[in-house]
């Protein structure tokens, strides 16, 4: 045979994927509406892909942004109770408590940045960022002079608002520091307390609008991003591919190992991670992320159920593990789902909390072992377990879905 | 005709003239490119540590100031050889910039970046700049219608040797019997047009696996015939454009199309030039071409032959020096790098040391306290960047009066979709471990088990 004939068999060859891969009657045609694949009815490819991010779209990420908009509003109410009578303890308890179940929610939410709530600009920016995230909650930028500063200048709050002075880490502050800050005392005849809760006010009702703006963004009967999330790949404007939107809650997913594991633990436990530098102590409450309301654990717990709810589904919906089992992988879901319970336990085991158990770390070796160790010093044995989690995620997971990770979008490969 | 005579026989200058254009031009801009992604801080910048080539721990990495300047300098010089002005100076600083920035962090090595390295380096030989250049104009003496037949045939034989290793690494059973890591990396590339919903299906793998093979080995023989060759040309346009379709793998595709224009007649671009002159109506003036001179001895020409040949053999020998290591290169790498294996590996890991201390506890130093997540998901499954890292912790607890100290290390690492296990003997101290060309017995046999392969995404549990 001729190789000028072989050569053009391999054009041809060529030319025929290229045409046997265009869309045809008997592929992707169950649900004519949007495109999706069926096979006897069971949803393949990206079919099934969408059927997932739909899935998590509608059972966990809207009703958390909205759960997130209605405890913002109860926020908003009890702060302005609080500001108009600053010394009267019912209305500053009842103040802290709708700011504990307000961050409650929002934890959830840190979780999930995806579309408007993610960064708008970077290398970790996301399709249909607009940065929202950080006008709520601006973790761990906070400076306590600051605020107070803010405070008595009455200085308005708004998107320019410098981010150590604002979101719900600022109204911690506020609401649960009483006199003044040892650090930048006030001037003398200044109303410390009526400016603190009325600054709060003020970052209450942003917080607030914010949160309203969010969630309204992701509503059907708002600025549907739930269907750009929903149809990724299939008329989406945002995401040209499914695999684009996995990406994204991939990349969001990370929160848990970078700032729930390295930050929220390693910090505060002395153990380090290459963004958080060892404070050089046995232990390092001072870096605990909500120590002045002794929540910092709960924050935790609600990460971690959020995440497990992504991975699992909730509600007898998709979730990504689905997507494993879907390829033959029950393994890795299965040992991830393991992991994540452990966790959970440890944590839930943790007496009396999170918090105080950080203060009792004997060393910074004992601690460091004890993560090595999964036993022995239970904070820092909390470490190791979201560890060996977050590597099962990391590690075969990402690479079994060839999903994004943190600066993958830096460098190339070859 | 003598071997002299073929390889000093005149061909004419204007496809290397138009190929250090376009060389000059690609690097500039990704130069560029690298530097308004933010790379630098986040490669160089931003990590405290970085890990070196062996015999190269001199290289340092500068401050930020030094590195704008480094890669400006890069930038520079590149596009001063697209332009052919100062052209020795420009690709002797371009190589000698490219290269040493390559060299600071072993964590960043990209065939490509090799490859490219070498071309530059091949460039500082040869003498394209003799026409088509702001040189040439400058400087009436240098002009050349045509080149020693040898400057062409050493850029053809650099290009075909990488496609040919190519394609050797990729005779091994992960590939070729078990199409991975196709298998994992083109499934959720399902949403593309035209080939997407192909993707999903496992066949597709083992076709584009074996197609990968065949294209790499023998694609260099059709483009030196030429009968062949543009039907060739059009298959290396197509296998690259898919290439930089599915994967992130910036200026590699631009680079080999590029590359191979060296394998048309040395005059293509002359004869483009002339049929669009024709076109417009105007003769293009006729190149005469010398005549092939005598075979004559000189001391500079043999020492430049010596070198080339050397070279030459040096660069078919070395991608070969993993058939010293026993095992399955993928896994322990030795032998892994400056070898064209590209493409071959999804490896996954976890890492932490074990040290021991000299007063007999243990402590556990997880890799994240010093370097970045970009550089631990590198490191984490390279033997030799595990033993350097484990180095520096040693280093630092030793200085640190814990010492002397042993350090082990859990790594535990996925290939092609693999179960977890072992890469690094749990029982050897690293701390005692010298690096080396040696065959390194701290790291573990690879698994013997076969790859999972995954099957087309089907849900059956959909609401």
């Amino acid at each position: 045979m001729p190789l000028s004939n072989l050569t053009s068999r391999w054009a041809w060859l060529l030319l025929s994927l290229a045409l046997a891969g265009c869309p045809s009657d008997d592929f992707e045609s169950f649900d004519s509406g949007d495109g999706d694949g069926s096979d006897g009815g069971a949803l393949v490819s990206d079919a099934a892909r969408r059927a997932v991010l739909a899935d998590i779209g509608e059972d966990i990420i809207l009703p958390a942004l909205q759960g997130f908009s209605d405890s913002a509003a109860a926020l908003q109410a009890a702060v302005a109770a609080h500001a108009a009578a600053p010394e009267n303890a019912t209305a500053r308890n009842d103040a802290q408590t709708a700011w504990q179940t307000a961050m409650l929610d929002w934890q959830r939410n840190e979780v999930l940045a995806v579309g408007p709530a993610g960064r708008a600009s970077g290398l970790d920016a996301t399709p249909g960022g607009a940065d929202l995230r950080s006008q709520i909650y601006t973790y761990p930028f906070r400076t306590p002079c600051a605020i107070d500063e803010a405070a008595l200048d009455g200085q308005t709050v708004d998107a320019n608002t410098a981010i150590n002075i604002k979101g719900l880490g600022a109204l911690e502050y506020l609401l649960y520091v009483e006199g003044p800050n040892a650090d930048c005392p006030p001037p003398d005849g200044s109303d410390l307390a009526a400016a603190r809760a009325a600054y709060a006010q003020r970052l209450a009702d942003f917080i607030a609008a914010v949160a309203d703006d969010l969630a309204t963004r992701w509503a059907p009967t708002g600025g549907d991003f739930l269907g750009q999330w929903s149809r990724a790949g299939a008329g989406s404007a945002v995401y040209s591919r499914p695999q684009d939107a996995l990406d994204a809650l991939s990349v969001a997913l990370f929160y848990v190992e970078q700032e729930t594991k390295d930050r929220k633990i390693a910090g505060p436990t002395g153990i380090g991670a290459s963004n958080v530098t060892p404070c050089g102590d046995a232990n390092c409450p001072e870096r605990l992320e909500s120590r002045l309301s002794l929540r910092s654990g709960a924050h935790i717990r609600a990460n971690l159920i959020a995440f497990r709810d992504v991975f699992t589904g909730v509600a007898d919906g998709l979730g990504v593990n689905d997507l494993l089992r879907g390829i033959g992988r029950d393994d890795l879901a299965d040992a991830l789902i393991a992991e994540l319970d452990t966790t959970l336990a440890r944590l839930d085991g943790l007496d009396p909390n999170y918090d105080t158990a950080i203060t009792e770390i004997p060393s910074n070796e004992q601690c460091i072992n004890a993560s090595a160790n999964r036993t022995g010093v239970p904070a820092c044995a909390l470490h190791g377990d979201i560890s060996a989690a977050m590597d099962i995620f990391r590690g075969p997971i990402v690479g079994a879905l060839s999903l994004a990770t943190p600066d993958r979008a830096a460098g190339d490969n070859d | 005709m003598t071997l002299h005579q073929r390889l000093n026989q005149p061909l004419d200058i204007a496809a290397l003239a138009v190929f250090r254009i376009l060389f000059g031009t690609l690097m500039c801009l990704g130069t560029l490119r690298f530097m308004a992604s933010g790379w630098i801080e986040l490669f160089y910048v931003e990590p405290e540590f970085h890990f070196k080539y062996w015999g190269f721990a001199w290289v340092q990495v500068p401050g930020p100031v030094g590195l704008y300047l480094l890669y400006g300098g890069i930038a520079l010089s590149a596009a001063l050889v697209a332009l052919g002005a100062y052209y020795r100076i420009a690709i002797i600083s371009f190589w000698c910039l490219f290269t040493y920035a390559e060299l600071m962090d072993v964590t960043y090595y990209l065939n490509h970046y090799y490859f490219v390295s070498l071309l530059a380096l091949i460039l500082c030989f040869l003498s394209p700049h003799r026409t088509w250049s702001i040189d040439a104009r400058r400087r009436p003496a240098i002009r050349a219608t045509h080149l020693p037949a040898w400057q062409t045939w050493w850029l053809r034989f650099q290009v075909g040797l990488l496609y040919f290793y190519a394609g050797l690494a990729k005779a091994e059973p992960d590939w070729l019997l078990h199409a991975q890591p196709l298998n994992i990396w083109l499934p959720p590339l399902s949403g593309m047009p035209l080939l997407g919903p192909l993707l999903d299906d496992t066949w597709v793998h083992y076709a584009f696996s074996w197609f990968a093979f065949v294209f790499d080995t023998s694609i260099i023989a059709f483009l030196l015939w030429r009968v062949t060759r543009p039907w060739a040309f059009m298959v290396v346009v197509t296998f690259h454009l898919f290439t930089h379709l599915f994967f992130q793998i910036g200026l590699f595709p631009f680079i080999m199309v590029f590359a191979v224009l060296v394998f048309f007649e040395p005059d293509w671009p002359r004869r483009w030039i002339g049929a669009w002159q024709r076109w417009r109506g105007r003769q293009a003036p006729p190149v005469a071409r010398p005549d092939v001179p005598p075979a004559t001895w000189r001391p500079a020409g043999a020492t430049l032959a010596v070198l080339v040949a050397g070279f030459c053999l040096f660069q078919f020998l070395f991608p070969l020096r993993h058939l010293a290591y026993p095992g399955t290169v993928l896994w322990h790498e030795q032998g892994m790098r400056f070898s064209w294996r590209v493409m071959l590996r999804e490896k996954s890991g976890s890492l932490a040391y074990r040290v021991r201390l000299a007063n007999g506890d243990t402590v556990i130093v997880p890799p994240h306290d010093v370097l970045t997540e970009l550089q631990y998901r590198e490191m984490a499954g390279q033997p030799d960047l595990i033993l350097q890292l484990a180095h520096h912790i040693r280093d630092q607890y030793n200085a640190a009066g814990h010492g002397p100290v042993q350090v082990r290390a859990d790594a535990w690492v996925s290939l092609n979709g693999r179960p977890s296990a072992r890469l690094i003997d749990p029982q050897a101290d690293l701390a005692q471990v010298e690096p080396g060309l040696g065959r390194a017995d701290w790291i573990t046999d690879a698994p013997t088990t076969d790859p999972i392969l995954q099957q087309p995404l089907r849900l059956t549990a959909a609401r």
